[in-house]
């Protein structure tokens, strides 16, 4: 079930270049949430951006009713967001779309995150601690100033190893070079991957090959947010026949193998 | 005292003037988690074709200034699924369900009419011969009359159901447009569908849209779909669906006074899941602060 409500703004503050965590005072939305979901974020209340903007749900604290994002500055509308202010009320849509699959308690995962890609992961992270798995993040940004959750990352007991593309911290390159240099992630129940296009198409292809399970998060051109317009539609094989999904309702988390990249 | 809301459009008995504009809502139950679809007057339900259609390339969707452009291609499962599916749902509706349908070839439409006709759930049929994103059929049967009054009269032959043409404003004179679809026998007119155009990505150099240009939509447009239903109720005796940007009660109102009958909110549903709810009780509360008894005073009450 998903609500429509408005939310007020608890925190707002840059924690990277052009990147913002916000909470927002969401209860209903808290305790429906499950990581990979998404709300549908109104930035302003004019007609210009006219659009709702699909944000992935970062964290949420159901004790405090808190409901978190982080974001980055890529437009109007998440420029107009990260203007907002303690106090300041927003519209918001959620939890919508489909979240990951969760393994069994106590199995070994792995995450790849990459740049702003992390942001659902630590939600993520959150659950798979608590069902006591053995978690191996793979962490990559441009570089260290860019790099994301790494601290929440560890705080969870998640192992994390960092890439970043200019080598000013960690591993020097992408994250899939990174990863192509270990073996954990080859005998995991299931990696789960979020970050660039480049990179979870890269990823899927090393899953496939090492026959590890594995779910993407996607994005697509959003209209509705809810199955209506069939705006975000990605291609999806399954068994042997490509159709049209519904990044906004039928994912956004999707099956690595069954992705048909462009 | 509560004023009479409800109105007839060719044959469909609406309780009140509010309904969805195609592609905008679905097959209604995607909203269904924020509304009580029930309150509407009727719901006109996602295009369909004969046979199911993948639809065009994306990006699908660009924002505009206080608008949207679309290219969905008409993406749909088809007339059989659609019976099969998703007219049991309809059937449990206590609104009007109105499908929205579209042909590559007059037969197509015609074919497609007759296997929709009797169908329990459905009320109503969108003839869509403005559709601006598909290459065969949609805007190509819309843009001159003889063509339009073609499908117009094959669709009103293949069934017993009201027949509601959508008209496109793509067109030099829309009333003339409207004459044609009359005289062929169409029950009432939507008026209006999106406007084509197109945006382009200066970075990369591109279109932004996979299929290059799109339908617009949106608050943007609203001057342009008032001015349209203007001119059809001049031109027209058919009761008019109007349409184009309508986001709020005073919207819906704006194209009542131009001629329309009944109103539908598009790309305001996707901004606010309660849009088609909020403009209904301002219609209300609008009457019921003038004192109108019947909405129907208010149709085409700017032209007097």
């Amino acid at each position: 079930m998903s609500k429509v409500l408005d939310a007020k703004v608890m925190a707002v503050l840059p924690v990277a270049p052009e990147t913002y965590y916000m909470e927002l005072e969401a209860p209903e939305i808290a305790r429906l949430a499950v990581p990979g979901q998404f709300v549908h974020v109104r930035c302003s209340n004019s007609q210009d951006p006219l659009l709702r903007r699909p944000i992935s749900i970062h964290m949420v604290s159901r004790p405090k009713g808190i409901l978190a994002l982080l974001f980055r500055v890529v437009g109007k509308g998440t420029e107009l967001l990260a203007q907002k202010q303690i106090g300041d009320v927003i519209n918001v849509m959620g939890p919508l779309g489909r979240g990951f699959t969760l393994p069994l308690p106590g199995s070994r995962v792995a995450v790849a995150a990459g740049g702003i890609g992390a942001a659902p992961l630590v939600f993520l992270v959150q659950e798979l601690a608590n069902m006591k798995c053995q978690v191996t993040v793979y962490l990559g940004a441009r570089d260290k100033k860019n790099l994301l959750c790494d601290g929440q990352f560890v705080q969870m007991g998640a192992e994390v190893v960092i890439a970043t593309d200019d080598g000013s911290l960690g591993f020097k390159g992408t994250v899939p070079e990174m990863m192509r240099r270990h073996n954990d992630w080859r005998r995991t129940a299931m990696t789960y991957v979020c970050g660039p296009k480049g990179m979870m198409k890269e990823i899927s292809a090393m899953l496939a090959e090492a026959d590890v399970p594995g779910e993407v998060t996607l994005e697509e051109h959003m209209g509705c947010g809810v199955g209506a317009c069939l705006s975000c539609t990605v291609k999806i094989a399954h068994h042997g026949q490509i159709t049209n999904k519904r990044v906004c309702a039928d994912g956004p988390v999707f099956p690595s193998w069954q992705v048909v990249w462009d | 005292m509560k004023p009479n809301l409800a109105v007839t459009i060719g044959g469909v008995n609406m309780k009140n003037p509010v309904t969805t504009a195609s592609g905008t809502f679905g097959f209604g139950r995607e909203y269904g988690p924020y509304i009580d679809i029930n309150r509407l007057g009727a719901i006109v339900v996602k295009g369909t074709t004969l046979e199911p259609r993948e639809g065009n390339a994306t990006p699908r969707l660009v924002e505009t200034p206080a608008g949207i452009l679309n290219s969905i291609g008409l993406q749909n499962p088809g007339a059989d699924y659609l019976v099969e599916h998703y007219a049991p749902y309809f059937a449990t509706l206590q609104t009007r369900v109105i499908v929205n349908i579209s042909g590559n070839t007059v037969e197509e439409y015609a074919r497609l009419a007759a296997k929709l006709d009797g169908v329990p759930g459905i009320a109503g049929l969108e003839v869509n011969i403005s559709c601006p994103n598909v290459k065969k059929g949609g805007m190509a049967f819309g843009s001159h009359p003889a063509t339009a009054a073609q499908v117009t009269k094959a669709v009103k032959q293949a069934t017993a159901l009201p027949v509601i043409v959508k008209l496109s404003p793509n067109v030099t004179d829309i009333g003339e447009i409207a004459r044609a679809v009359e005289a062929a026998g169409a029950d009432g007119l939507s008026v209006m569908n999106t406007l084509l155009g197109m945006a382009i990505d200066v970075r990369k150099r591109k279109p932004v849209l996979g299929n290059i240009m799109g339908g617009l939509s949106g608050p943007a447009v609203k001057p342009v779909a008032v001015r349209a239903v203007w001119q059809v109720y001049r031109a027209v005796k058919l009761p008019i669906i109007g349409m184009g940007g309508i986001t709020t009660a005073e919207d819906a109102l704006e194209f009542i006074l131009a001629g329309a009958t009944a109103v539908a909110v598009g790309t305001a549903n996707f901004v606010n899941p309660r849009a088609t709810l909020d403009v209904l009780e301002g219609i209300e509360a609008y009457l019921v602060e003038n004192s109108i008894t019947d909405i129907k005073e208010l149709v085409g009450a700017a032209h007097r």
